[in-house]
C-alpha cells in the first residue's frame, strides 16, 4: 500500500496535478424551514463538501435520497445561492458571475434531469423546445438554427421527423434523447446529468447510456452523473463520490470503489444495488433504519447510528474525510480497506 | 440468514406443491378505445406461501394484470375473457358488492407510491382500523389494539405515537411499511404488491423485500410481485414469470430463470439490467422497440427483434404461428414460448 504523509492531505481530494474544471470547496448550503412552535430550522442539505471534476472525466456523484446530491448539482449550475464554500469553474468563482459572463457560464454547463416528460413544455413542439436555447443565447441565423437541430437530432439518433410533434407523441426514451440534444445544442463543456436513467425502462436506459458515452466522446465533454444506481455509476463513471447526509463520505476511483470501498455505508450500498445473475436468492445485508432527517443529523460519524461496525468515538467525533491509500478517500474512523488514518 | 430459509422452503416445494390461492386462467383483457391487447391469455398461479414476481418493462401488462385481479381496472380498459380464481372461486364473475367483501379480506394490494396512496386526512390507525371494522365488524376502540400490534410487526419504532400521524409525516419507507400493515390487517391469503420498492432507497428497498419474504414465512402469505426489476426477482421471489406485450414468454424457479434463461427475451433483459460492460465496452441494449409487437396478432410477439430467430432460420415459423409454453429444462415448471428453445431441445433428443 502505498503511504502517503496525511499532513499533506487536507480536505481537498485532488490526487490529480491537472487543472481541476471544476472545484467545489467547502461548499454549504442549508435550507430554512419553518419548524414546529415557529420556529426557524435548518436543514443541512449539503453540509461542508469538497471535490474537484477534472477536465475529460466523468464524475459520479451517488447517494440515497436527502443526500444533497442534486442541491450539490444545483449549486454547481448557479442555480441557488450557498451558504458557505465556494464553486469555481475553469478557475472562476460562481459567486463573482453576473451579466454577460453568467450567459456564458450558463451555456457552458447543462443539465440533464431525471423526467423527461417534466423536462419538456407539453404544448411545445420538439423543434420550438430545441429552438428555445439558440434563441435564448442568440446563436446563428434562423437557417442555421434549423441545421444545428436537425443534424443534433441525428447525433442523439432522432431524426427530422420528430420536429412536429409534441412529447405527447413520443416515448420516454425518445423524449431523453431530446433532452439531451438541448442540453448539447449550446456546444457545453461541462454536463450534468441528475438520474437520466432512472425514469426508464432496463433496455432503454442501456441505449441512452451507451448514447452519453458516445456523445462524450464525440464532443470532448466532462460529465457529472448523479445516481442512485450503483450498477449506472459503475458502468459510465470514471470517479465515484459517495454522499450521506449531506457530506462526501468515500471518494476514489471507480475501481477503488466497488472493489475496495472502505466506507460501511459504500458497501452497504453495493450490497444492496448489485444484480448478480449467478448469486440467485438471498437479501443482501443492509444497514437498520432509514436516513435520519437532514435537519438534525447525528452527532460524530453522521453514519454512526446504522452502522454495525461502529464504537464510541464514532458518536462522538466526526470523521475527516481522509486519505486511506493514495486517491482513495473515506471518512470513517474505521475504514474497512487501504489504510487507517490517525484520528 | 434468508437464503437458507428460501432454499428450505425450496426442497419442500419440489416434493409437494402447497394449495393454489391465486389462480389466472386464459386471461384476455383489452382497451376498446384503440382494441389494443393489454393480456393476452395468461395463466398464472399463486400458492399458498410462495413469493411469485412478474417481471416486465413498461407496457407488458404487468400492473394491468394485478389491478384485474383486484377488479380495479381504469376506465376504457375491458376483460375480454377468463377466470381470476381464489380459493377457487372466480372473482371476475362476482358482482360489485360481493367483491367488496373480497377486496382486503382475501386479496389485498401494495402500490409504487405508498404516500400518494395513503389517505391524507386520516391518521394511519384509522386506516389500519378500517379492514378490520370493515371485515370484522370491530369497532375503531376494539379494533385500536390489532393497530398497534400490526405497526409493531412492520417495524414502525414507537407504534402508540405514530398510529396518530397522518401519511405526510412519514417517509417513503415508513409510508410503505404502514401499506403493507393496512393491506395485511384484516389477514387476506394474497398479496398483490405492484412495485413496491420502486419509489425507495436501496438500503430500505432491502429492508420492505425482507419484510415481505417474513410475511411469506411466518403467515404463509401467498405474494404476487410485479415488478421491472430483476434485482428485486433474484432477492425474494420462490418463481417468476416473464411477461412481454401481454404474454407470459418464460415462467419457472426463481434460480433457473436467472440462471439459465431459455427465451431470447428473457436473455436480452437480464443482459442488459446487468448494466456491465460488454467486450466492446458499450452495454447491451435490446435491438428495435416494444411498440414491434403493438398490433402483431400472429406468431410469436418477440420475433421482430429477435436474434435467435434469424441466427437458427426459424424466421417464417416465428412470424406466422405462435408457440406454446413447453418444458424448457430441466427444472420442474420451467417453460419458455420459444420456438428456438423447441427446435435445439428437439434437435438434441
Amino acid at each position: 500500500m502505498n503511504m502517503i504523509d496525511t499532513s499533506l492531505a487536507n480536505h481537498r481530494a485532488n490526487p490529480c496535478p491537472a487543472t481541476p474544471m471544476l472545484s467545489v470547496d467547502d461548499l454549504v448550503k442549508h435550507f430554512r424551514i419553518r419548524g414546529r412552535l415557529g420556529r426557524q430550522d435548518l436543514v443541512r442539505s449539503v453540509d461542508g463538501v469538497s471535490l474537484d471534476v477534472m477536465p475529460g472525466e466523468v464524475f459520479g456523484i451517488v447517494g440515497e435520497s436527502g443526500c444533497g446530491k442534486s442541491t450539490l448539482a444545483r449549486a454547481i449550475l448557479k442555480l441557488t445561492p450557498v451558504d458557505d464554500g465556494r464553486v469555481l469553474f475553469e478557475g472562476t468563482d460562481l459567486a463573482t458571475l453576473s451579466g454577460a459572463r453568467l450567459k456564458s457560464f450558463r451555456r457552458n454547463v447543462q443539465i440533464v434531469f431525471q423526467d423527461p416528460y417534466a423536462a419538456l413544455d407539453p404544448r411545445m413542439t420538439i423543434e420550438q423546445s430545441l429552438m428555445a436555447p439558440l434563441s435564448q443565447h442568440r446563436i446563428g441565423t434562423p437557417a442555421e438554427r434549423n441545421a444545428a437541430i436537425v443534424a443534433m437530432l441525428h447525433e442523439v439518433g432522432l431524426d427530422e421527423t420528430f420536429l412536429p410533434r409534441k412529447p405527447s407523441e413520443c416515448s420516454g426514451g425518445q423524449l431523453q434523447r431530446v433532452v439531451i440534444a438541448r442540453a448539447l445544442l449550446l456546444k457545453p463543456r461541462l454536463l450534468i446529468c441528475d438520474e437520466p436513467t432512472s425514469a426508464l425502462d432496463a433496455s432503454i436506459r442501456a441505449q441512452i447510456l451507451n448514447l452519453l458515452m458516445d456523445l462524450k466522446s464525440r464532443f470532448g465533454l466532462t460529465m457529472i452523473m448523479i445516481s442512485h444506481d450503483l450498477r449506472v455509476v459503475r458502468y459510465i463513471c470514471d470517479r465515484v463520490a459517495v454522499m450521506y447526509l449531506g457530506k462526501v463520505v468515500e471518494l476514489a476511483s471507480r475501481d477503488v470503489v466497488f472493489s475496495n470501498p472502505a466506507h460501511p455505508y459504500t458497501k452497504a450500498l453495493i450490497a444492496a444495488s448489485m444484480l448478480d445473475s449467478e448469486e440467485v436468492g438471498g437479501l443482501p445485508e443492509v444497514p437498520e433504519g432509514e436516513t435520519p432527517s437532514p435537519i438534525r443529523p447525528p452527532s460524530g460519524c453522521r453514519f454512526h447510528p446504522r452502522c454495525s461496525r461502529r464504537e464510541a468515538l464514532c458518536g462522538q467525533l466526526p470523521p475527516r474525510l481522509d486519505t486511506v491509500g493514495g486517491a482513495h478517500w473515506a471518512a470513517c474512523h474505521f475504514p474497512q480497506s487501504g489504510r487507517k488514518p490517525e484520528v | 440468514m434468508t437464503s437458507i430459509v428460501l432454499n428450505a422452503k425450496k426442497e419442500v416445494g419440489a416434493v409437494q406443491l402447497a394449495e393454489p390461492i391465486l389462480d389466472i386462467r386464459n386471461l384476455n383483457v383489452g382497451f376498446a378505445r384503440n382494441r389494443l391487447i393489454a393480456i393476452d391469455a395468461l395463466d398464472l398461479t399463486v400458492r399458498r406461501g410462495e413469493i411469485v414476481a412478474l417481471v416486465g418493462e413498461s407496457g407488458s401488462g404487468k400492473s394491468m394484470t394485478a389491478l384485474t385481479a383486484m377488479r380495479l381496472l381504469p376506465v376504457g380498459a375491458g376483460i375480454i375473457s377468463g377466470e381470476v380464481r381464489v380459493h377457487g372461486r372466480d372473482l371476475l364473475a362476482l358482482p360489485p358488492s360481493a367483491m367488496n367483501a373480497v377486496r382486503g379480506r382475501e386479496i389485498a394490494m401494495l402500490y409504487q407510491q405508498p404516500k400518494i396512496m395513503l389517505d391524507p386526512t386520516a391518521t394511519i390507525g384509522r386506516q389500519i382500523a378500517e379492514p378490520l371494522q370493515i371485515h370484522r365488524g370491530l369497532s375503531l376502540k376494539d379494533a385500536w389494539p390489532h393497530v398497534i400490534e400490526a405497526l409493531r410487526d412492520v417495524g414502525i419504532p414507537e407504534p402508540e405515537r405514530r398510529a396518530m400521524s397522518y401519511a405526510h409525516q412519514l417517509s417513503g419507507g415508513m409510508a410503505q411499511r404502514v401499506m403493507i400493515a393496512a393491506a395485511l390487517s384484516a389477514s387476506p391469503d394474497i398479496l398483490i404488491a405492484d412495485e413496491p420498492t420502486t419509489a425507495l432507497d436501496v438500503t430500505v428497498q432491502a429492508q420492505i423485500l425482507k419484510l415481505l419474504v417474513r410475511k411469506r414465512d411466518e403467515a404463509s402469505l401467498a405474494v404476487l410481485l410485479i415488478t421491472h426489476d430483476l434485482m428485486v426477482v433474484s432477492a425474494i421471489a420462490d418463481r417468476v414469470a416473464v411477461m412481454y406485450a401481454g404474454r407470459i414468454v418464460e415462467e419457472g424457479e426463481t434460480r433457473a430463470v436467472l440462471r439459465s434463461p431459455r427465451h431470447p427475451y428473457t436473455q436480452a433483459l437480464l443482459r442488459s439490467s446487468l448494466l456491465a460492460a460488454e467486450e466492446d465496452g458499450r452495454l447491451y441494449a435490446i435491438p428495435g422497440s416494444a411498440s414491434a409487437a403493438r398490433g402483431l396478432s400472429c406468431g410469436c410477439r418477440y420475433h421482430p427483434r429477435c436474434q435467435a430467430a434469424r441466427s437458427l432460420g426459424i424466421e417464417e415459423r416465428c412470424r406466422s404461428q405462435e408457440p406454446s409454453l413447453s418444458t424448457a429444462s430441466a427444472s420442474p415448471g420451467h417453460q419458455s414460448r420459444c420456438w428456438g428453445v423447441q427446435v435445439t431441445a428437439g434437435g438434441m433428443q
